[in-house]
């Protein structure tokens, strides 16, 4: 009894660390997860509350084939032209042309404009256009040409 | 069996501890972001709560092709002058440049006064705008009877000359019985008003209205002068309803008979000089519109006289600009418009009597009106000013 106690006792000691063990790793696996999901949605919501766009064109006026939206970077985060979608009157509009004024580098930077340039000839009537950055981020424009 | 269950304990215990301390430093830290980003985003909204503009002046200088804007910083944010647009006619300008009483510098603190100077501006007239009438001021005026307008505006009032600002406030009258007792045409250029009195010379005044020198004055080739124009070279004068002289602008010397009489000159009693020498010219007792190129040469009518009834006076735009109009009093009691090949443009008459007397279109279009005086009238540009955080002022030419 004595010895066999001593080693019933040692593997249920063992078996407790094992068990144990596997349990912590498996929830540590779950908060390190969780913790950096924490990380990446709290850059994503910075990163949009940080990211503002206005379009500042004049509505009475808004220039047309080609028609051009100018938008500014009134936010504090540089934003990758590139990424950026518009929308006219609903439809993803391609092949629309960029070109950034008052930026210092190849980014929309803050306070400068991109100007995007639609080969297109709006009807008269009224039209709008959105604007939105990588980050969901987007303003909306309406106007009467 | 009591040791196992200790041993677990102390195992879940630390790593509790130690897990716990992670979750809880990316918590955190994700509180500190969002707590810095929601800090930024609502001093960006004071910020932007607190910025206002408004534009004070307009006006286009013919002698530089420039138009000037004066915008005041009415909120109480301190602004950044690299970071203002400005659109014109719903295009963004990149040739613009901004200036802070004559310096240029970065910083538009609250109630200064941003100048922004832009050359060969696209401005040209709109037949389609929904607010043409811009204002009008009869303060002052008894009996005017032309009218031109540049830094300022200037009205022949019976023999005095009114002044007044571009937004038709009343400044001051300038009065000279001994050089020109009977003033009849007036025009600026630069840095000087050129006054016709009646039917005998042309004198310059500075702006401020102290005569300067009798600047036309030749009996042999132009003894009767009755109306005149000014570029940036010549004064061109109408000689007694018979050709057109051309002076030097500078020295006032004869140089040549730009226009003689016969073949499309008729009996010329107007005439504005753009792009082209604009001539209203009177024949077979009805009026019509003739074009000449600055030469003299080509004359060729571009409107007939059916379009037209007893014309007063006539105003072209600037040659530096892109699009050139003639703006023409027909009727007395509206103003004509054609572009310079004489093809319709449009008619405006808001707010006019029917003793609509003279015209003169710079950034505006200026209207003398026998009843309602200095008539102010928008061209139709649009021009947007657009400050660093995209708080925004339109105003209209």
């Amino acid at each position: 009894m004595g010895a066999s106690g001593a080693s019933t006792q040692l593997i249920f000691f063992i078996s407790a660390i094992i068990v144990s063990s596997v349990v912590v790793a498996t929830a540590s696996r779950s908060v390190f997860d969780l913790s950096n999901g924490i990380d990446d949605r709290s850059e994503i919501v910075k990163d949009q509350l940080s990211t503002e766009i206005e379009i500042i064109n004049d509505p009475t006026a808004v220039p047309n084939d080609p028609v051009l939206i100018y938008v500014k970077n009134v936010g504090r985060s540089s934003l990758n032209q590139n990424l950026t979608t518009v929308m006219l009157d609903g439809v993803a509009v391609s092949g629309a042309t960029m070109t950034l004024t008052g930026s210092q580098t190849s980014y929309w930077e803050p306070t400068s404009v991109l100007t995007v340039s639609i080969n297109q000839d709006l009807a008269s009537g009224d039209h709008t256009v959105t604007v939105t950055t990588e980050n969901g981020a987007s303003d909306q424009f309406d106007f009467r040409i | 069996m009591g040791f196992s269950v200790s041993a677990t304990m102390a195992i879940f215990f630390a790593s509790f501890l130690i897990l716990f301390s992670i979750l809880y430093s990316s918590v955190n830290s994700a509180f500190d972001d969002m707590e810095t980003a929601f800090d930024e985003k609502y001093d960006d909204l004071q910020t932007r709560s607190d910025t206002s503009l408004s534009v004070i002046d307009t006006a286009y200088y013919r002698e530089n092709n420039t138009l000037m804007i004066h915008v005041q910083n009415t909120g109480s944010a301190t602004l950044d002058v690299a970071s203002t647009q400005l659109l014109v006619d719903g295009v963004l300008t990149d040739s613009a440049t901004f200036q802070i009483r004559g310096v240029t510098t970065s910083i538009w603190q609250p109630n200064e006064v941003l100048t922004i100077a832009l050359t060969n501006p696209d401005i040209g007239f709109s037949s389609d705008v929904s607010v043409r009438m811009d204002g009008s001021n009869y303060k002052q005026l008894t009996t005017p009877t032309n009218i031109t307008a540049g830094k300022k505006v200037y009205i022949i009032d019976g023999t005095a000359i009114d002044v007044f600002a571009l937004d038709g406030t009343y400044e001051f009258t300038i009065t000279d019985t001994v050089n020109t007792p009977a003033p009849r045409d007036v025009k600026i250029y630069g840095d000087y008003l050129y006054v016709m009195d009646d039917a005998s010379h042309i004198d310059r005044f500075t702006l401020g209205g102290v005569w300067v020198n009798r600047i036309v004055y030749d009996v042999v080739n132009t003894p009767t002068p009755r109306a005149f124009a000014v570029d940036s070279s010549y004064i061109y004068v109408v000689d007694n309803y018979n050709h057109v002289d051309r002076f030097n602008r500078t020295t006032g010397t004869f140089v040549n008979r730009l226009i003689a009489n016969g073949g499309t000159m008729t009996s010329p009693r107007d005439l504005s000089v753009g792009a082209y020498i604009f001539v209203i010219d009177r024949a077979s007792s009805a009026y019509h519109i003739d074009r000449y190129t600055l030469a003299g040469t080509g004359g060729a009518m571009i409107v007939s006289s059916s379009r037209l009834s007893n014309p007063t006076d006539i105003s072209a735009s600037s040659a530096g600009l892109q699009d050139t109009y003639v703006y023409i009093v027909n009727n007395s009691r509206q103003i004509l418009v054609v572009d310079e090949s004489g093809t319709y443009q449009g008619s405006v008459d808001d707010g006019l009597s029917s003793s609509v007397r003279a015209v003169d279109a710079t950034g505006k279009i200026f209207v003398l009106d026998g009843v309602n005086g200095l008539v102010t009238e928008n061209l139709g540009t649009s021009i947007k000013v657009v400050a660093e955080n995209g708080v925004s002022k339109i105003d209209m030419l």
